[in-house]
């Protein structure tokens, strides 16, 4: 990945929780770059910090219980983490907009669809109501609603109508950074290929820079350029979604994609990674995978492992890097 | 949506009726002899006996029952008061619009400054600010009506003289009625809002409506509130339905006849009709204030409303 004319550059990042007295380190001295028009995976596992980076790149972490302890979201030349909250106001929804994972709960529930969706146009654009209603409903039926079911409330809505929504809503004001939020999860199968397909469009059309969040590699595959595998608030691997499909170098990965079932091969059990991920409110000295890690010794224990380029673009957090088949041979 | 609010409206007809047959059922076992309480002791059997005959109160229960009713439903006439031989209905219509003014100002005075105070508290949550919002809340609640009624009075009336002390008249006779039945209702106001923006606060919406960009305020007043509305809003209708009952305190300190005053004198007179009047004109009231509320909940709330015409159509 190229450091320079970085759209976003996020450099550094650690955020902590406090919880019941623990203090919650969720995400660890991260970094990562994207540029323009191009989209960048976070992946990993449930509780791996990906949802708490892109809500500290908007700013809406909630400030009684987490804070950004160090670091820099630099997007288009400016750190955003040091501007003022009236100026990131005028940033979120504009600039950066956020599809959130849960569709079901991140509508309002008492309000009308378009007047959510209106809402954010009329904010950053300053229009009438009437034109900000008029361009909600434009967007709604880009995203496929028709216009007279606009004005229904979201229970009214299926849930991946409801998403749909949650899309236009992020959408409204041509955003430059899209962070979604693992956009598909809630949804099934069929539902999930017509959003992508539909974020994949708006996002070309727009040419917006995207932070797609998932655990699902199949998501990776369809939409992302680039991709940063996150574990236990860290980067652990991170390059083009070709290194990391093809040339899969950290043993986490490579277990990620073991325990993706292979439909050639007739399996009566999935392989998953053995283990937990780690208590991040005690996160193991050294490696933070080593202790799931069959390649483990004592060094990778003892010693912080610094994310190191293994080939031009192609990161790897790990002592011996792409040393090892995956445990089902080449998955992909 | 009409059509639930006429069957509501219907759904007030046997409650009021049970109402009626069970007060005056009540009072026909109550012992005591009304022409003994009306003429006297000392007054001659004849003379009793004479009373009881001509005010129908040796009838056989269900006739009596049966004629009060129909007065009440055909007439509007909730009868004769024994003690000062007056229409009960005509004593209630003079008392209810003063028991009314007393209610909703408090209720508003309530809600107006225990809403705002709540949502700062619940904003601000474990804060100083929080904890001096429960403080002042706590304040009002530990402050008895009557003393804090009476300190007002010396205040505002026999110090500064700015508005009178007691008795009725314009609207400036009301002020200091209302703020002194209203502190005490600040306080559960105060937690109540708070309570129920602290569990909205955190919700996804209000992140989403937070990463609209929209200004904390906004975020507050067009998103979390509303949500948090419904408990408000029973809570609301409980208390206006409450004080339409009258509030006894209030009403004796500054002199106000209204209806809690009237009650209280009639029990004590056992004056039957006068008693019973007044009940049945409460629960109607208080029918009536909670189809309100009820309906309130379907314009804050789409979903109620989706249920109350789901129900018509099913």
């Amino acid at each position: 990945m190229e450091r320079n004319n970085n759209f976003l550059s996020v450099e550094d990042l650690s955020v902590e929780y406090t919880s019941e007295g623990k203090i919650v380190h969720a995400v660890n001295h991260v970094s990562f770059s994207l540029q323009k028009g191009h989209t960048l995976g976070l992946v990993g596992e449930t509780g791996a910090g990906k949802t708490s980076i892109a809500k500290a790149i908007m700013r809406i972490l909630p400030d009684f219980s987490a804070k950004v302890t160090s670091g820099k979201v630099i997007l288009d030349g400016t750190d955003i983490l040091q501007i003022s909250e009236k100026e990131m106001r005028k940033l979120r929804g504009k600039n950066i907009s956020m599809i959130f994972q849960d569709p079901m709960t991140a509508l309002n529930p008492v309000m009308r669809v378009v007047d959510q969706i209106a809402e954010v146009i009329r904010e950053h654009h300053k229009t009438s109501a009437a034109e900000a209603t008029a361009e909600a409903i434009r967007m709604l039926k880009k995203v496929g609603i028709a216009e007279d079911r606009a004005r229904e409330y979201p229970h009214q809505f299926s849930g991946g109508m409801k998403q749909r929504v949650v899309i236009a809503m992020a959408l409204a004001c041509d955003p430059d950074l899209l962070l979604a939020d693992e956009p598909t999860t809630a949804l099934d199968v069929t539902i999930q290929a017509q959003v992508l397909d539909m974020i994949n469009d708006l996002k070309q059309e727009y040419d917006t820079a995207m932070i797609m969040i998932t655990h699902d590699l199949g998501v990776v595959a369809e939409v992302c350029d680039d991709v940063a595998v996150i574990y236990a608030g860290e980067v652990i691997e991170m390059g083009s979604k070709e290194d990391i499909f093809d040339e899969v170098a950290h043993p986490y990965t490579i277990g990620l994609f073991g325990s993706l079932p292979d439909l050639n091969v007739d399996v009566d059990r999935l392989s998953p990674i053995e283990g937990l991920p780690p208590d991040p409110t005690d996160l193991p000295h050294g490696c933070k995978f080593c202790p799931r890690c069959s390649y483990a010794e004592e060094a990778c224990r003892e010693n912080e492992v610094a994310l190191t380029e293994i080939t031009p673009g192609h990161w790897c957090r790990c002592r011996k890097p792409g040393k090892k088949e995956a445990p089902h041979g080449n998955n992909h | 949506m009409i059509k639930y609010v006429v069957k509501r409206i219907l759904l007030l007809i046997p409650v009021v009726l049970c109402v009626m047959i069970l007060i005056f059922t009540i009072m026909y076992f109550v012992p005591g002899d009304m022409a003994s309480i009306v003429l006297g002791n000392d007054a001659t059997e004849v003379a009793k006996e004479a009373y009881r005959e001509k005010m129908g109160l040796n009838d056989p229960y269900f006739v009596r029952l049966f004629n009060y009713v129909k007065d009440i439903v055909l007439h509007f006439d909730f009868g004769t008061s024994y003690v000062h031989g007056t229409s009960v209905t005509a004593d209630l219509m003079e008392r209810f619009p003063r028991t009314l003014i007393i209610a909703a100002g408090t209720v508003l005075i309530g809600f107006a400054i225990g809403i705002p105070l709540g949502i700062l508290a619940a904003v601000k949550q474990n804060t100083i600010v929080d904890q001096i919002a429960l403080l002042i809340s706590l304040i009002g609640v530990s402050m008895p009506g009557f003393w804090l009624a009476l300190m007002l009075v010396i205040v505002f009336s026999l110090n500064l003289g700015w508005l009178p002390p007691s008795g009725i008249g314009g609207f400036e006779y009301y002020i200091l009625p209302c703020v002194a039945n209203a502190v005490a209702g600040i306080a559960g106001n105060v937690r109540l809002t708070r309570s129920c923006m602290l569990e909205n606060i955190r919700s996804d919406y209000v992140v989403t409506a937070r990463s609209k960009g929209l200004s904390e305020f906004r975020v507050l007043v067009r998103h979390a509130l509303p949500n948090a509305a419904i408990p408000i809003i029973t809570s609301m209708g409980n208390c206006f339905g409450v004080m339409l009952g009258g509030t006894l305190i209030i009403e004796n300190v500054f002199s106000i006849p209204g209806i809690g005053a009237y009650m209280v004198k009639a029990i004590n007179n056992r004056d039957y009709p006068a008693v019973q009047g007044s009940v049945i004109f409460l629960a109607v009231a208080f029918g009536i204030v909670m189809l309100i509320v009820d309906l309130l909940y379907a314009f804050v709330d789409p979903r109620i409303k989706a249920q109350y015409e789901g129900k018509n159509v099913g």
